[in-house]
């Protein structure tokens, strides 16, 4: 096989390795198990058939290879035949056929929407599958081709970087890293241009300037991600219209006071593995109309995994679900706290709100349904708890002032006075809720028989001590109070742990339902509070932990011996503490300026490097004649500094005739006699040997010195900074 | 056997020594005008009255053992008068041509702007072609053939301006100019000892001499692609600036070259480099430039625009590293 053909073929090797790197950019975008057969398929049958279909296996060398147009044709009808065959074999019992074709048709267009509008990975569906299998397969063809007709040694590397760019996009928001499939690609790039590059690779050139690309390309990705702006890529998830599907059901709140009359009543068990259960979030309710706690959840189609809230802080304990639903009503799924994944079987659409990270299935549960979710709990900090501010959120701090006929609601008033007397004297945020808190559990009674309602109507009598009431009145209560007082608050629904049935099983039953508010603090995230009497000492809930009354008693006597903090607005002091906690991007204010000192920099260390680079170059030239004229060009180009216009339209006699005038010194015999050799060497074609070159740089060395004494440093420096970017034209 | 550069420098410097004998003081000048002659070119001579522009051409005529002619153009000169004119012989019954004064190795056209333009165009055939055609029949000139023309700058009354085809067949233009105060001194001691003559000359050189060191000049230098290059460059640029109605033409490409190789020859030299283009750029391009009125108006001369564009074409990037 001659080595040309030889080369070729070898090259589809890293065409198909580039193919598979780029596919697996996608792995932050699907689960490596169902992307992993995808990419076999495609990176690999595309290849087979450029291969065979341009006449390259069986042609001599030398001859022309089949025409485009049947390979083109082909590969597009075999992309049919075989995602009709594999992805889509359900439509058309496994067959290509017209339904098959434009349901895989009518899903490629709709994936890239589909896959933005989903909290990554992606559940594996052909649906968006067909993505990733289709860009392969376009790209290894296109490469394929280019690889086997022309002789450019990157351009078959073009599509694969191309589809690599597409896995980045879409996989900007998911979990991983795309480090390895990088890696991978920038490899497979430099084995293909190994392969088809005519040029010899100097040894000693390589052997010097990989390691400094591979430390480059560490340095980078290690600093990268701290640079200002670019910590956090650009993700077009953020700007996708998402397909928010809002909840339709009956809010759990409503139901909580049915459920706690048939308190025997079995709702779901669960099995329960690492760390202690407690209580389970069904739901939560942030928006009050007066009337009703409800949800302004934004419901997500996810692959399992629960985005992060980026406030919070998650301690090293996990738990480990395992739900089976006995008869739960609704379409909300139980999950301690806030879930970071979570499992359901096949053919389940599973959707998260990722505002609040409450799990649903967008459809009522039927009984036996199974489910694992995974939750971090969460641990707090009660030194940062103690003197967090209240969270910039307006959206959690709205109560309806006036009525139906525009008229101020009185109630909204009496709440305030009644919050302001109970936390008259507390000046921090979360004082105040733990004396709400307190208040209502110290002066309101637990009844489970009371009425059920949340209304302003319903709470105001709650308040005037016309009975007791359920957790539903006194979250409902607490919430109501605490956004009086500027605190950012909702209102969770659901379960305590339960019946302990089993090694690490519950049961869950209709008694075990509660409500509980949660306030917002900056820097910190929700904080849950347990304003209902009875319900904390269960103590049960690690998420409760902050309200417990024994901390809450040394946080006073903290409070009492530290200074005073004076209390400020919860706008500037959000910001500042959340620069402090290190989880919120620079903000503009300073980005702009850092990116533009960082941009400085560079520009400083370039133009600083550039001269250097340039005569090193010329002076390590590989032959003698370009030693000479790299050494006059260096000549020149140093005495521009002192006043040779920068034209590049002067002759050697004349450079040297500006030297001689205006340096004097030893150029007076040396420039003119180098003038002449370059003119020899440039206009002549003479050869100079080593010692001529040589003794051209040592001129070179003197005029510099010569240069460097008379011209400042300063002049210099600017100079440099000036010229960086303009080719030295003399 | 001498190299051939050596040569054409020999026998150049010896006629440059020869002609300062009479034209003292104008080194430069007398160059240019061997340069000229060894690039096989025609000569324009330009300046004020009594500065030497018919004196050089005299010089040059008496310095080769050449054919020379001379012609002084006046209004009622006829292009016959030039060309040569066919006759009828009655005693033999044929026609026959009559040679004009054009067919000589120098022809020198005094005050040639004096002529009618019809008297001038009679030129046009026998500056590019070396060849006169009368009656159907065409008769070469001799080689070297050389017209060496001198016009007056001043006193234009009553001239006709060269028309731009036949200034752009001359390949140099050059002044004379003043001496300096010792050579216009050497000039008045000279004539008590009549070697202010041209006519005192004695050849030193013949015209079968200059046409064998015309074609080694042609042959015998070399010329890098940078060089090529650069001179094709600055040809260019004179047609790119906003000042020139009417740049360079090819033509000029051609004669910039001829005149750098006979340069660099002149010189011994082997090779011909910019320098040798910035020399000459000015006599061989600055005529061919068609400035546009304003320029004109504002006092701008080819010489100037050919200098600005000298020190704004940068050289080869070939040659850098």
């Amino acid at each position: 096989m001659s080595t040309t053909r030889t080369r070729t073929l070898t090259s589809l090797l890293a065409v198909a390795a580039l193919s598979v790197s780029a596919g697996y950019g996608f792995a932050r975008v699907f689960p490596p198990s169902d992307l992993l057969p995808v990419l076999a398929v495609a990176a690999f049958a595309p290849l087979v058939l450029s291969a065979v279909l341009s006449g390259r296996l069986r042609l001599r060398e030398g001859r022309t290879p089949l025409p485009l147009w049947p390979s083109a044709l082909l590969t597009v009808v075999v992309w049919a035949v075989v995602v009709s065959a594999t992805l889509f074999r359900e439509v058309s019992g496994g067959l290509p056929g017209g339904p098959a074709l434009r349901a895989a048709w009518s899903a490629l267009l709709d994936a890239p929407h589909g896959l933005l509008s989903t909290i990554l990975p992606a559940p594996g569906e052909p649906e968006l599958l067909v993505l990733p299998h289709a860009l392969v397969w376009a790209a290894t063809a296109v490469s394929a081709e280019l690889a086997l007709r022309t002789r450019a040694p990157l351009l078959p590397a073009l599509p694969a970087v191309f589809v690599f760019g597409v896995a980045l996009v879409l996989g900007a928001d998911g979990p991983g890293t795309a480090y390895p499939a990088a890696g991978a690609l920038a490899a497979a790039t430099a084995l293909l241009v190994l392969l088809r590059s005519r040029a010899r690779l100097p040894l000693r050139a390589t052997a010097l300037r990989l390691p400094a690309v591979g430390a480059l390309g560490l340095v980078a990705a290690l600093l990268g991600p701290h640079l200002p702006g670019l910590g956090t890529p650009y993700d077009l998830h953020e700007t996708a219209t998402r397909a928010d599907r809002r909840p339709q059901s009956v809010s759990p709140l409503d139901l909580l006071a049915a459920w706690m009359r048939n308190g025997d009543e079995k709702l779901f068990t669960v099995r329960t593995s690492g760390a202690t259960p407690g209580n389970y979030r069904l739901a939560v309710l942030d928006r009050y109309d007066g009337t009703t706690w409800s949800s302004g959840a934004g419901l997500t189609r996810t692959g399992g995994r629960v985005p992060e809230d980026p406030e919070e802080r998650r301690g090293a304990k996990t738990l480990q679900q395992h739900v089976t639903v006995q008869s739960l009503p609704g379409i909300w799924l139980p999950a301690a706290d806030r879930p970071s994944s979570v499992g359901a079987p096949e053919g389940t659409s599973l959707s998260v709100d990722p505002d609040s990270g409450v799990l649903s299935t967008g459809a009522a549960l039927p009984a036996g349904f199974t489910y694992t979710a995974t939750s971090r709990l969460p641990s707090y900090d009660a030194e940062r708890l103690r003197y967090a501010s209240a969270a910039h959120d307006p959206a959690r701090l709205a109560l309806p002032a006036v009525d139906a006929a525009g008229q101020p609601i009185a109630s909204v008033r009496s709440f305030r006075k009644i919050a302001e007397r109970v936390t008259r004297g507390s000046t921090q945020p979360y004082e105040r809720a733990v004396r709400l808190a307190d208040w209502l559990r110290a002066s309101y009674r637990l009844d489970p028989a009371a009425l059920p309602g949340h209304t302003y109507r319903s709470l105001e009598f709650f308040l005037a001590g016309g009975g007791g009431g359920t957790s539903e009145q006194f979250a409902a209560s607490f919430a109501v109070l605490a956004r009086t007082l500027g605190l950012p608050t909702r209102v969770a629904v659901g379960f305590g742990p339960g019946t302990r049935t089993g090694s690490g099983a519950w049961q869950v039953r209709g008694r075990d339902v509660l409500a509980w508010p949660e306030v917002r603090f900056a820097g910190v995230g929700w904080v849950p509070f347990q304003p209902t009497p009875g319900e904390s000492a269960r103590g049960a809930s690690a998420a409760v932990s902050p309200a417990k009354p024994e901390e809450r008693q040394r946080a006073k006597e903290r409070e009492s011996t530290a200074p005073t903090r004076p209390s400020t607005p919860s706008h500037t002091r959000d910001e500042a503490t959340g620069g402090a906690s290190g989880s919120r991007p620079l903000p503009v204010w300073l980005t702009a300026p850092l990116a533009l000192l960082l941009l400085a920099t560079a520009y400083v260390l370039y133009a600083l490097w550039l001269p250097y680079r340039r005569r090193r170059r010329r002076r390590n030239a590989p032959d003698a004649r370009r030693r000479v004229l790299g050494a006059w060009q260096q000549i020149t180009e140093r005495l521009t500094e002192i006043g040779l216009p920068d034209t590049g339209a002067h002759t050697a006699q004349e450079v040297a005739a500006f030297g001689v005038e205006h340096m004097g010194g030893t150029a007076d015999q040396r420039l003119p006699a180098l003038a002449t050799l370059v003119n020899e060497v440039a206009y002549a074609d003479r050869s100079p040997d080593p010692a001529t070159a040589d003794a051209a740089w040592a001129d070179c060395a003197a005029v510099e010195t010569t240069v460097r004494a008379r011209v400042p440093r300063r002049t210099r420096l600017l100079r440099l900074l000036k010229h960086v970017w303009r080719r030295p034209s003399v | 056997m001498t190299q051939p550069p050596t040569r054409i420098a020999d026998t150049f410097h010896t006629l440059a020594d020869n002609i300062e004998r009479v034209l003292k003081g104008k080194r430069d000048t007398i160059e240019l005008a061997l340069t000229c002659l060894l690039s096989e070119g025609h000569l324009l001579i330009e300046d004020v009255p009594g500065t030497g522009k018919t004196t050089l051409a005299r010089c040059l005529a008496a310095s080769i053992e050449a054919e020379f002619a001379r012609v002084q153009f006046t209004p009622d000169l006829l292009p016959s008068d030039i060309t040569g004119v066919t006759v009828y012989r009655q005693n033999t019954g044929v026609f026959e041509f009559l040679p004009g004064p054009v067919f000589a190795n120098i022809v020198l056209g005094d005050e040639i702007n004096r002529a009618s333009p019809k008297t001038q165009s009679a030129l046009l055939e026998v500056m590019e072609e070396r060849r006169v055609t009368a009656d159907g029949t065409t008769h070469p000139v001799p080689r070297p053939f050389m017209v060496v023309a001198t016009q007056n700058s001043v006193d234009m009354g009553g001239t006709y301006p060269l028309p731009e085809a036949q200034l752009d067949r001359f390949l140099m233009r050059i002044t004379v100019g003043y001496p300096d105060h010792a050579s216009e001194v050497a000039v008045l001691k000279d004539l008590k000892e009549r070697n202010a003559d041209p006519e005192s000359l004695t050849p030193v050189t013949t015209a079968k001499e200059i046409a064998e060191l015309i074609a080694l000049a042609a042959t015998e230098v070399q010329v890098a692609d940078a060089l090529y290059d650069y001179i094709v460059r600055v040809v260019a640029a004179t047609r790119a600036l906003p000042d020139v109605r009417l740049g360079a033409s090819t033509r000029g490409s051609v004669a910039l070259l001829r005149a750098v190789r006979v340069r660099a020859a002149s010189q011994s030299r082997p090779y011909a480099f910019p320098e040798d283009v910035k020399a000459l750029a000015g006599p061989v391009l600055a005529h061919r430039l068609i400035l546009t009125p304003e320029a004109e108006l504002s006092g701008r001369t080819g010489t100037e625009v050919i200098d600005e564009v000298l020190a704004t074409v940068p050289l080869d990037r070939g040659a850098r590293v």
